[in-house]
C-alpha cells in the first residue's frame, strides 16, 4: 500500500487518524502501532512475523549490551553478534538471489554447470531501512549514546512506523526516543503536517510520477535508435524523477509524522543546488548519508587516518551505499562512481577549481556529475549505461536507426513538459535566498503559528484536488525507494 | 477563533478523502468504454499471505471509488481543455488528439509510422515470411477460383493514412511513413505475383480524396469510415470480384445527403474519452443511401467475410442495397479473437458462398488473423485439402 495509493488516502489513513485521535493519550502509541503493523501486513505480510521475531532478538540484545560492562569482551560481543545477525538477514534477502546469479554465471563458464542451486528468495520491502535502523540501535546503546527501549512495543513502533517503514527516512533511536515516550499533538502541528502530506503528495503523483512516464519511455529505448536530445530529456526526466518520489515521500512521511505529533528531521536540502559532490551528500538522502558517515566512515578511521586510507574510506563507503540501493552491478558502479568524484573533492577540486569558480558554475557542474550518476543508477546493465553515455555526449542531429524509434509525442506529454518545467523550477529558484526562504515556509511550514494559512492551505487542497483526479484515472505507480 | 478555523479546514481535507467510501449513489452519466467489472476479493489466509487478496481488493477498491465518473471526466476535461490531450485509461490502446479535434488510435498512428503493423495483432510468427503466406493464399486463391468462389483479400485504409494532414506533427516519425509505404506496396507486389485478388483500399482512398478534397471518408471522432467510403470501398471490391465472375456484379452509386449529427458508430472514440463535452468531436457527415446503378439483382450474393469492425457499414451497405443477404444464422465476421462458432462447416459454410472476403488493416504483413483463418481452412476442411492434393499432386 504506498502513501499514492487511493486505499492508503481515501481508506487507511482517514480511518487511522479517527481511530488514532480517539483513542486516549496514554495508549496512542499501541494504536499507531496497531496501524504500522497492518500498514507493513498488507504489502508484505509474510515477513511481518520475521521481522518482529528479529526485532525482539534486537531488543534483547540492546538489553544485554546495556547491562554489560562497558569496555568489556562482553559487551563488544554482543553488538558484533547483533550487528551480523542484521547484516546476515539483510544480505540473505538481498543479495543471495545477486551472488548466486553472479557465482552461477562464472561457474557455467569454467565448469559448464551451476555451483549453487538456489531458490529465489522474495526481499521484504523496507528491510533496508529496518536493517539499518536496529543496527544503529545496537551501536547507539554499545556507544552509551542511548539507553534500551523500556517497552518492546516502543522499540517495535520505532522501527514499523508506517510513515517512514518501508522507504525511509532512516531514523535513529535516540532521535525518536523521546518523541515516543511523550509528544505533543495540536491542530497547528496537524495543520502543517496536512500541508506538508499533501505538497509532498503533489510532489510525487503530479510530478514524479509524469517524469517517470517519460523516462521509462526513453530508457525502453537502445541508446543509438534515438536522437542525443532524447537521452537528455531522459535523463533530466529521471533526475527529477528520483528526486520528487524520494523527497516527496519524505515530505508525507514527514507530514504524517506531524499529525502524530512526531518531528522528523529532514532528509533532503535542496539537493540540485550542491556546488560539489560532497556537497550534495550533505543534502540528498541525509539520513542514510549520516547512518553510513556515523556507522560506517568513523568506524573504518574516518578523517583520523592517512590521507591514503581516507580516500580509500570514502570509497568503500560510497561502493557500499550504492550496493545497499540495489543488488546490481550498476547500483556498485554508481557507489563507486560517487565515491571517486568524493575523493577528487578532497584532493585537488574543492580547492583549486570549485573554490575559484561562480556558484552558479560548480551547482550546473555537480548537476551534471550527478546527472550522469543516475544513467549508472537507472540503467539495467552496465553495458546500456555505457552506451547511454555515449548516446549523450556523442552528439547527433540524426535517428540513428527505426527499429525503437519513438514520436515526440510519446516522450512527453504537454503536461509532462509542464511537469517538467515546474520541477526544475523548485529545484533551481532557491539559488535566490529569499525564494528559498519563502519556498520553505510555503511547502514546509516556518515556526508553527496560530495564524491561517489560507493561501497556503488552498494550494495543498488544490493539490489534493488535482492528485485525486489524477490517481483516479491513472496507473498505479510505486515509489522507486520500494525497492531498497 | 484561528484553532477552530484550521480544524476545520483540517475536517474538510478529511472529508474529501473520506466521503467516497460511503458510496453516495450519485446520479452521474455511467463511463463509456469496456469497463471491466471487478470482482469482490475473497479473502482465505494463503491468498493474503501471497498478496494477491491485496492486488485484487486494490483494483476492487479503485473500481468502486464513488465519483469517479465526475472526477474521470473532470480530469480528462482537464487534459483536453487545458492540456490539448487525450488521458490514457489502464488497458487500453490510447487515444491521440490529431489537429482540428480529429481523434485517432494510437495503433494506426504507428502503423503510419511503420512501428507497428497491424491493430492489437501481433505479427506473424517466423517462419513464416512474406513469400510464404503469399504462396499459401495463392493457393487458396486458385482453390476458390477453381470452385468458382470469387476471392479477394482487402486491405483497408484507416484515417492516418488518408487524412494525414489531420495529424499532429508531434507523432509523425521522420521517414516513418516511407518505410510503412514501402512495405505495404511490397506486400501488394508480392500477393499480386501469387496471383492473389487484392482490393488496395488505401489507393482507392488516396484518389478520392485528391479528387474530391471535400470528401468525408472519416469521421472526426470515430475509427471506422463513414458510410462514403464505406460504399467507395464496396465498389472497390465489387470492382476486384467482377472479373472473376461472368455473374452481374453492378456498381452502387454513392450519392450522400446531409445529416444533422455524427452516427453512433462514427463518434467510438469520441465516446471514450469521456469529457463533459463531447460536442467538439461532433461532425455533420453525409450519409449515403447507395443505389445499385443499374439493375438490381437477379440473386442476391452469399459470402463470408474474414476480418475486423472495418465490415459492420459494409454490412449494412450490402444488405440495404439488397446486394446481399448475410450467411444466416452463423456470423459472418471470423474473430479469431472473438472465438470460432462451435457449429461452424468448414465445407458447407465456406464452399456454399459466392464471396469469400478476407480483410485486414493496410500493413507490411498478412494479418495474424488471415493467417489464422488460413490455417484452420488448410487443417479443417477437407473440400480445401482435396482441392490442394489435386493441384500438386500430393505433395502439399
Amino acid at each position: 500500500m504506498a502513501f499514492s495509493s487511493l486505499l492508503f488516502i481515501f481508506a487507511f489513513l482517514p480511518l487511522f487518524l479517527v481511530a488514532y485521535f480517539m483513542t486516549p493519550n496514554a495508549h496512542r502509541n499501541l494504536t499507531a502501532l496497531v496501524g504500522s503493523l497492518l500498514f507493513y501486513a498488507w504489502g508484505a505480510p509474510r515477513f511481518l512475523a520475521i521481522l518482529l521475531v528479529v526485532s525482539w532478538v534486537d531488543y534483547s540484545i540492546g538489553w544485554k549490551i546495556y547491562r554489560s560492562v562497558p569496555g568489556t569482551k562482553a559487551r563488544k560481543r554482543w553488538v558484533t553478534f547483533g550487528v551480523i545477525i542484521n547484516l546476515s538477514m539483510l544480505f540473505y534477502f538481498k543479495y543471495s538471489n545477486f551472488l548466486s546469479t553472479e557465482v552461477n554465471e562464472l561457474s557455467r563458464r569454467w565448469a559448464g554447470n551451476d555451483w549453487i542451486h538456489w531458490g529465489h528468495v522474495v526481499m521484504p520491502i523496507g528491510i533496508s531501512f529496518v536493517v539499518f535502523e536496529e543496527i544503529s540501535y545496537l551501536v547507539d546503546i554499545y556507544r552509551e549514546r542511548s539507553e534500551p527501549a523500556k517497552k518492546f512495543s516502543t522499540y517495535a513502533l520505532f522501527l514499523f512506523l508506517f510513515p517512514h517503514s518501508i522507504a525511509g527516512p532512516i531514523f535513529r533511536w535516540r532521535d525518536l526516543e523521546g518523541q515516543l515516550i511523550s509528544r505533543r499533538h495540536s491542530v497547528d502541528l496537524a495543520f502543517d503536517g496536512v500541508i506538508r502530506f499533501l505538497f509532498g503528495l503533489g510532489k510525487k503523483v503530479l510530478i514524479a510520477d509524469r517524469m517517470a512516464a517519460v523516462a521509462d519511455v526513453v530508457f525502453r529505448q537502445a541508446p543509438f535508435s534515438m536522437p542525443a536530445s532524447y537521452a537528455w530529456i531522459g535523463i533530466v526526466a529521471y533526475s527529477l524523477q528520483i528526486y520528487f518520489d524520494f523527497s516527496g515521500y519524505s515530505d508525507m512521511a514527514i507530514g504524517i509524522g506531524a499529525i502524530l505529533g512526531f518531528k522528523f528531521k529532514e532528509n533532503f536540502n535542496a539537493p540540485y543546488l550542491a556546488t560539489s559532490i560532497t556537497d550534495f551528500w550533505r543534502r540528498w538522502h541525509i539520513s542514510l548519508s549520516t547512518w553510513m558517515r556515523d556507522y560506517l566512515y568513523i568506524p573504518l578511521g574516518g578523517n583520523q587516518v592517512s590521507v591514503k586510507r581516507m580516500y580509500l574510506n570514502l570509497w568503500i563507503v560510497f561502493l557500499l551505499s550504492g550496493f545497499w540501493h540495489g543488488a546490481n552491478w550498476t547500483f556498485i558502479a554508481w557507489g563507486a562512481y560517487h565515491g571517486f568524484w568524493l575523493i577528487l573533492d578532497r584532493t585537488f577540486l574543492g580547492t583549486h577549481v570549485f573554490s575559484r569558480m561562480p556558484r552558479w558554475f560548480n551547482i550546473g557542474a555537480t548537476w551534471l556529475t550527478v546527472m550522469v550518476g543516475w544513467v549508472l543508477f537507472r540503467s539495467e546493465t552496465i553495458g546500456y549505461a555505457w552506451d547511454y553515455l555515449r548516446r549523450l555526449f556523442c552528439y547527433d542531429g540524426t535517428l540513428a536507426a527505426l527499429t525503437n524509434a519513438v514520436s515526440r509525442g510519446e516522450l512527453i506529454s504537454n503536461r509532462g513538459m509542464l511537469a517538467m518545467g515546474l520541477g526544475i523550477a523548485i529545484c533551481v529558484l532557491p539559488y535566490f535566498p529569499r525564494i528559498a526562504l519563502m519556498m520553505t515556509d510555503f511547502m514546509e511550514g516556518g515556526k508553527p503559528t496560530h495564524q491561517v494559512p489560507i493561501f497556503r492551505f488552498v494550494c495543498a487542497f488544490a493539490v489534493f484536488v488535482l492528485v485525486s483526479l489524477s490517481l483516479v484515472t491513472s496507473n498505479f505507480s510505486p515509489f522507486i525507494y520500494f525497492r531498497f | 477563533m484561528q484553532v477552530y478555523l484550521k480544524f476545520m479546514l483540517l475536517c474538510l481535507v478529511w472529508i474529501w478523502a473520506f466521503v467516497p467510501n460511503l458510496r453516495i449513489q450519485f446520479p452521474g452519466t455511467p463511463l463509456a468504454g469496456s469497463i471491466l467489472d471487478v470482482p469482490a476479493p475473497k479473502f482465505t489466509l494463503d491468498n493474503f499471505l501471497e498478496g494477491k487478496y491485496q492486488l485484487v481488493f486494490e483494483d476492487w477498491f479503485a473500481d468502486r471509488q464513488a465519483f469517479k465518473d465526475l472526477m474521470i471526466r473532470t480530469e480528462n476535461t482537464l487534459n483536453l481543455t487545458v492540456f490539448r490531450e487525450i488521458s490514457t485509461p489502464r488497458k487500453s490502446n490510447p487515444i491521440i488528439l490529431g489537429r482540428d479535434y480529429f481523434l485517432f488510435e494510437k495503433s494506426y498512428i504507428n502503423n503510419f509510422n511503420g512501428v507497428s503493423e497491424i491493430k492489437g495483432d501481433m505479427p506473424y510468427p517466423a517462419p513464416q515470411s512474406i513469400d510464404e503466406t503469399c504462396i499459401r493464399l495463392g493457393f487458396a486463391a486458385k482453390v476458390f477460383k477453381k470452385l468458382g468462389i470469387n476471392f479477394a483479400v482487402f486491405f483497408y485504409p484507416h484515417k492516418a493514412w488518408i487524412m494525414p494532414e489531420k495529424l499532429d506533427p508531434k507523432w509523425i516519425l521522420p521517414e516513418g511513413h516511407n518505410r510503412a509505404v514501402a512495405g505495404y506496396q511490397s506486400l501488394l507486389s508480392a500477393l499480386r505475383k501469387c496471383e492473389v485478388p487484392v482490393v488496395d483500399g488505401a489507393a482507392i482512398f488516396a484518389e478520392l480524396a485528391a479528387q474530391q478534397p471535400n470528401i468525408r471518408l472519416y469521421p472526426r471522432g470515430g475509427t471506422h469510415w463513414t458510410t462514403t467510403g464505406a460504399c467507395h470501398a464496396l465498389n472497390g471490391i465489387i470492382d476486384v470480384m467482377r472479373p472473376q465472375t461472368a455473374r452481374y456484379l453492378p456498381n452502387l452509386s454513392c450519392e450522400s445527403e446531409a445529416k444533422p449529427a455524427a452516427h453512433p458508430r462514427e463518434m467510438d472514440i469520441a465516446s471514450l474519452v469521456n469529457v463533459w463535452d463531447e460536442s467538439v468531436f461532433n461532425d455533420q457527415i453525409p450519409v449515403v443511401k447507395p443505389k445499385i446503378l443499374g439493375a438490381n439483382l437477379k440473386e442476391q450474393i452469399h459470402y463470408f467475410y474474414e476480418g475486423t469492425s472495418f465490415s459492420g457499414e459494409l454490412y449494412d451497405l450490402l444488405a440495404n442495397t439488397s446486394y446481399s443477404a448475410p450467411n444466416a444464422p452463423l456470423p459472418n465476421v471470423y474473430y479469431r479473437r472473438g472465438g470460432v462458432p462451435a457449429a461452424f462447416n468448414w465445407d458447407k459454410d465456406i464452399f456454399s458462398n459466392d464471396w469469400i472476403l478476407l480483410e485486414q488493416s493496410q500493413g507490411s504483413f498478412v494479418s495474424i488473423n488471415t493467417m489464422e483463418w488460413l490455417e484452420d481452412l488448410e487443417t479443417n476442411s477437407l473440400v480445401y485439402q482435396q482441392e490442394v492434393k489435386k493441384m500438386t499432386g500430393g505433395r502439399h
